[in-house]
């Protein structure tokens, strides 16, 4: 039984072949333009910057990755979270470290895994960068929106807004959260952004496609041209003319609804989203075959990356995230592991009978990070790699997608991938298994071309595991100091292209690639 | 006591209201400026003929759920049979019961409606309408003798007259506004017969009543309240 618990890159040419497509359906202001505001974004649709968060919810140690410590480097190994030496691989001179290991339960959970960090960092080592930071709440949603606002340090708005704002106009959805619930998706507190700059949630990545157009797939449905028509006599005949348009068409809620029924409307129906962005195939539970409609073109591609996307909700997620990107409907998408438990095995029951759960059946732990209050070095290792396959996959698809003029979209893409907070960097003396609470010291990853890659930006005391900062200029590592969220906030604001001139914040140059 | 009260607590909000006004200056800067927000009510209503516009407007959307409740109530479908996707999905529990302002707090940590409709909303809202309406028409046209909505045009032949139409336009208004449709609604739906017979051919009747029932169903009137 499996757990189903879940709920070509826009080239220059291709994005221009996309807003005559549009036009096509009469979208003259073209893939969802918000008229009113468009005067006050960049225009850099012919050079968008591609953001990725992967969201590592209940606290993912940089400890347990990346700046993991060999028990031979600390004056105090049996008292902290240090690793035997052998299981710490150094990768080809790269300040990172990884950490390979096999473990035989997942806290309480009775199944052995293999866990393996060596091959991502092996593989693309030279796009990661570690930032470390010192943060201001152990609380998890404070502490996941403040990893995207960098504590409200500007005005409130969030890093995907900011993205969007720079690079989306002219997308039809800029900004799309794939995770649902907690800190890392919730809207910033700037209304004054324009509207389009505000995540659109997707709350199950397989069926949300259904929403992208009024009338495909619907048995009977009506041709484009006569529901457009429906919509024409609604909107500029029944709608303007009935006393309740009449008396409450002012109102901000039925302005904004009328903003999105108009063009943005047409735009997403042109582009015949509804197919390009089916990512689970027809099947007899599926059966998109009989309703007229069909997987996405390079749905069969995605799913050789993501093979378990009909039954892992985060796979979905990230094979939804990258038809995002690559048809040209966002700059920015959020997506990363929920709280819910993921297994990909025989029945629970014949499997405990026989000693525990199929190995490697675990996909994803109850609370995701935060079941490191149940065994941090299991479930710290466990959803590590899952980060990282995830990463894998999504950088593997956009080095094959196109940007323009030799570039691919990951040339043009971060994967920035924030967290809750750090975890208590004690353990029982000698401990191999334990149980962690929240710490304010931890590091981020971001993986990019665009960012100073290769560098570990700050670093880690070996004697308290806490980690220290760094000179925001140069990047040298500078002990004794720490960094703080606003500053590792405007560093990746810098790295992905967004002018930070008059906000306030810090420059940070050292975490962009220079 | 209260009364006496009433004026410090008028200073301490002008208080907090200059709190929060250097807080945000000091921390915004003058970066990327947008446009200041609008206010609820932006401009003056005009107001037409014998009609107040409000000055306040405040409107609620239904929501998905009641949305197609409302809808299933008047045109007299159970709700549980009245929109399914591909089949075998519930449009609102299922599908899109969030894109329209509802929540799913155990699977999705979703506990609130959204703080800003989506753009899939007002899509969603139609294909949730346009199901429901063409489930209607066809068991209407199957079975007109027992027809509960389409009863003048669906056992008819040929391009059906104004009064059928007009007929059948009221009775929507009726079941789905819970009103009297005006003269101008009755009309605008009798005209749109033409363009369904300019997009379609045939006698335009099924079409027709789908896409007047559609029209009707996806009206702000019908959504907001």
């Amino acid at each position: 039984m499996r757990n189903r618990n879940s709920g070509g890159g826009p080239t220059r040419r291709s994005l221009l072949k996309g807003l005559g497509a549009l036009g096509a359906v009469g979208a003259a202001g073209g893939l969802g333009l918000n008229i009113s505001n468009a005067q006050v974004s960049p225009d850099s649709q012919g050079d968008p910057r591609y953001l990725i968060v992967l969201a590592a919810s209940g606290g993912a140690s940089i400890i347990d990755g990346p700046l993991a410590i060999r028990s031979s480097e600390s004056a105090n190994a049996g008292l902290l979270n240090t690793f035997p030496d052998q299981l710490v691989s150094g990768i080809d001179g790269l300040p990172f470290r990884a950490v390979d290991q096999r473990r035989e339960e997942l806290g309480q959970i009775p199944v052995t895994f293999d866990a393996n960090q060596s091959d991502f960092v092996r593989r693309h080592g030279q796009d990661m960068m570690v930032s470390t930071w010192t943060r201001t709440s152990v609380n998890h949603f404070i502490g996941q929106r403040r990893a995207l606002t960098g504590n409200e340090a500007w005005a409130g708005r969030t890093l995907q807004e900011m993205v969007a704002f720079t690079h989306g106009r002219g997308f039809a959805l800029p900004n799309v959260h794939l995770q649902t619930g907690g800190g890392f998706t919730t809207p910033g507190t700037d209304r004054s952004l324009p509207d389009w700059c505000f995540g659109e949630v997707v709350s199950d990545p397989g069926l949300w496609p259904l929403a992208l157009d009024g009338g495909k797939g619907l048995v009977e449905a009506p041709p484009p041209g006569l529901l457009a028509r429906a919509r024409a006599l609604r909107n500029d005949r029944l709608d303007p003319n009935s006393r309740f348009g009449q008396v409450f068409g002012a109102s901000r809620r039925i302005r904004h609804w009328k903003s999105i029924r108009g063009e943005r409307q047409q735009a997403i129906e042109g582009a015949d989203l509804i197919r390009k962005l089916m990512v689970r195939p027809s099947s007899g539970t599926f059966p998109l075959n009989r309703f007229g409609l069909n997987a996405s073109p390079v749905a069969e591609r995605v799913r050789q990356v993501f093979p378990k996307l009909e039954y892992d909700p985060l796979e979905a997620q990230a094979a939804l995230a990258f038809l995002l990107l690559k048809y040209g409907v966002s700059v920015t998408v959020t997506l990363g592991p929920g709280g819910g438990f993921v297994y990909d095995g025989d029945e629970y029951g014949n499997a405990l009978q026989s000693g525990g759960l199929p190995d490697n059946s675990v996909l994803n732990t109850p609370i995701a990070f935060d079941f490191s209050h149940n065994g941090h070095r299991s479930v710290q290792a466990l959803m590590w790699q899952r980060l990282y396959r995830v990463a894998d996959g999504l950088i593997t698809l956009l080095k094959e997608e196109e940007f323009a003029d030799g570039q691919s979209m990951w040339d043009r893409s971060m994967i920035y991938i924030p967290t809750d907070f750090g975890r208590e960097k004690k353990r029982p003396d000698g401990a191999d298994e334990w149980s962690t609470s929240h710490h304010l010291n931890n590091g981020v990853l971001a993986i990019s071309p665009m960012v100073n890659g290769g560098k570990v930006l700050g670093g880690v005391d070996p004697d308290t595991a806490l980690t220290y900062g760094f000179d925001p200029r140069t990047g040298a590592p500078e002990p004794g100091r720490t960094m703080d969220e606003p500053q590792i906030f405007s560093g990746l604001l810098g790295a992905m292209g967004v002018d930070t001139a008059g906000s306030g914040l810090p420059d940070v140059p050292a975490m962009r690639r220079s | 006591m209260f009364r006496d009260s009433i004026p410090n607590v008028f200073k301490l909000f002008a208080l907090v209201g200059l709190a929060a006004g250097c807080n945000q200056s000091s921390v915004s800067g003058d970066g990327p400026t947008p446009p200041a927000p609008e206010p609820e009510v932006i401009a003056e209503p005009e107001a037409p003929q014998g009609i107040i516009a409000s000055h306040k407007a405040r409107v609620k959307f239904k929501g998905g759920e009641v949305m197609l409740r409302d809808l299933s109530t008047a045109l007299d479908l159970p709700r549980d049979r009245a929109c399914g996707e591909l089949g075998r999905y519930d449009c609102i529990k299922e599908v899109h019961g969030i894109a329209l302002g509802g929540v799913e707090p155990y699977h999705q940590a979703i506990n609130t409606p959204l703080e800003v409709m989506p753009v899939t909303a007002a899509i969603a809202a139609d294909r949730v309408a346009l199901s429901t309406c063409i489930r209607r028409v066809k068991l209407d046209f199957d079975t007109p003798a027992e027809a509960v909505v389409f009863g003048a045009i669906a056992g008819g032949a040929g391009v059906p007259d104004a009064a059928a139409l007009g007929a059948t336009a009221k009775v929507l208004y009726d079941r789905i506004l819970r009103r009297d449709a005006t003269d101008d609604e009755v009309a605008a739906l009798v005209d749109f017969h033409a363009e369904v017979l300019a997009e379609t051919g045939g006698d335009g009747r099924r079409r027709w009543a789908q896409m007047s029932c559609f029209s009707v169903a996806t009206t702000l009137e019908a959504l907001f309240y």
